[in-house]
């Protein structure tokens, strides 16, 4: 009798420790990051990293989202400062366009990840 | 009977059981998660401002700040007409009255001129003029005549501050605020943050980081480095554990062009007019002003790694992080980094 609660008191804390590590993978898994795109301080859209796509900003700029990360890839400002920056992702990071004050910046999409092992922020 | 028994045994086990799960699964979550931050995002000094504010929900204290950075831009831009700055570039050389915070940042800014021996210099802007690092399709560099020339009007100890009237002993000199103004628009924006009680938040300053307080977790800030001419914007060297303090770094591949092989970056080194060559690529400053780590990141790139460290070493409360051209990293003794 006693050994057979025990069993089942391990298993259940088996499983438990099982669907937890399970459902941490699954939820690291599902996070391909997004970006957040502002014009003039005001949110334009939110953009999945998941899919490869092109996203017109307006008549301004243009960004496209490849293998997870997003660049600026048009800007009809004079200087194209924006089409130069580096790529973001889900790491974080932002690109600017200051004369159209388009800014893109890489989001993780986990709510929960607003924890440890991601930035708050980079100085740059 | 003893089955009722056993079913009771095994229920009560089961829910001992259950009670152990849930905090182990996704609901723990929930009690980790921060409370929504407010944020928000402005475009001044030629830069972005993101606000991160924790711990309050008033919404209308990310516009005070805006307004207070657009206050200040007005009064310390250098191309805008009718600022401090300006009516004092402007001024032949006549006294000119500037505003209280004026004054008081280009006492700071002495300050950071007279500590460096004029390796730091805010009347850097005649040279500045002549490079255009946002033209990088065509770049050209100055003339050497006209660098020559600018070079001749470069010296602070030309700048003469008595309270608010400033007089440029130089009539041909020129005031330039770029690497310090930020940081001290930083600190007055913290200064006005914590004065309406907000006592945990972000502030993001084109760059610039200046952390108040702790996270709302109760843990420090983690801040990335970025990698210089690293591939994408998160791309970090270092991460810094940080609280309650400013993390400031300038570097070479921030403006730069490149010509015949050769890059030119716009941290300008005052003795020659050119680019300064100190084997950097970027230099971060750890301190609790955000003034004092703008002017000080410049200061340390000027100075080079050996004597950067050294002047470090000798200040109080502050640190410093120094990548190299091979992006081989040297840090003062103090400086809180954390494994990437």
């Amino acid at each position: 009798m006693k050994k057979k609660e025990i069993c089942i008191f391990s298993g259940i804390l088996l499983l438990a420790v099982l669907l937890w590590l399970s459902m941490t993978a699954l939820r690291r898994s599902k996070d391909y990051g997004e970006i957040r795109i502002t014009v003039g301080g005001t949110e334009y859209g939110i953009y999945s990293l998941k899919e490869d796509q092109k996203i017109s900003i307006g008549t301004t700029n243009v960004c496209v989202i490849q293998n997870g990360t997003a660049k600026m890839t048009e800007a009809n400002c004079p200087d194209h400062l924006c089409m130069k920056q580096p790529a973001v992702d889900l790491r974080g990071g932002l690109i600017i366009c200051l004369p159209n004050q388009v800014v893109i910046e890489g989001i993780s999409s986990d709510p929960a990840a607003g924890g440890h092992n991601i930035l708050d922020a980079v100085s740059r | 009977m003893s089955n009722i028994t056993n079913w009771k045994k095994y229920m009560s086990c089961l829910l001992l059981c259950l009670s152990l799960i849930l905090p182990l699964s996704g609901w723990s979550h929930s009690s980790r998660s921060f409370p929504a931050p407010i944020t928000d995002t402005g475009f001044y000094f030629d830069t972005v401002v993101n606000l991160t504010l924790y711990d309050t929900v008033d919404q209308e204290l990310t516009g005070e700040c805006f307004s207070l950075m657009a206050d200040y831009e007005t009064m310390l831009s250098r191309t805008r007409e009718g600022s401090d700055i300006w009516n004092v570039n402007h001024s032949n050389g006549q006294p000119t009255e500037v505003s209280a915070e004026t004054a008081a940042l280009i006492e700071t800014a002495l300050k950071y001129c007279e500590l460096s021996d004029g390796v730091f210099d805010i009347t850097i802007a005649p040279v500045m003029d002549l490079w255009d690092f946002h033209e990088t399709k065509a770049p050209s560099l100055p003339e050497e005549a006209m660098l020559k020339e600018a070079l001749s009007h470069v010296n602070y100890k030309k700048v003469l501050l008595e309270g608010t009237t400033v007089t440029l002993a130089d009539p041909k000199a020129a005031i330039d605020l770029g690497g310090i103004a930020k940081g001290y628009i930083a600190d007055q924006l913290k200064e006005f943050l914590l004065s309406k009680g907000v006592s945990s938040g972000l502030i993001d300053l084109g760059g610039n980081i200046l952390t108040i307080g702790e996270k709302p977790d109760g843990q420090s800030w983690r801040i990335g480095i970025r990698k210089p001419f690293g591939e994408t914007a998160a791309d970090i060297i270092a991460i810094a554990i940080v609280d309650d303090q400013s993390m400031v770094t300038s570097g070479t591949y921030e403006r730069y062009f490149e010509k015949d092989g050769i890059l030119y970056h716009h941290i300008l080194n005052p003795e020659n007019g050119y680019p300064a060559d100190t084997g950097l690529q970027s230099v971060s400053i750890l301190s609790s002003s955000s003034a004092d780590g703008d002017a000080l990141s410049t200061v340390c790139f000027l100075l080079g790694k050996e004597r950067g460290m050294e002047l470090i070493e000798s200040l109080d409360g502050i640190e410093a992080m120094f990548v190299t051209e091979g992006q081989h990293i040297y840090q003062t003794s103090g400086f809180p980094r954390d494994l990437p």
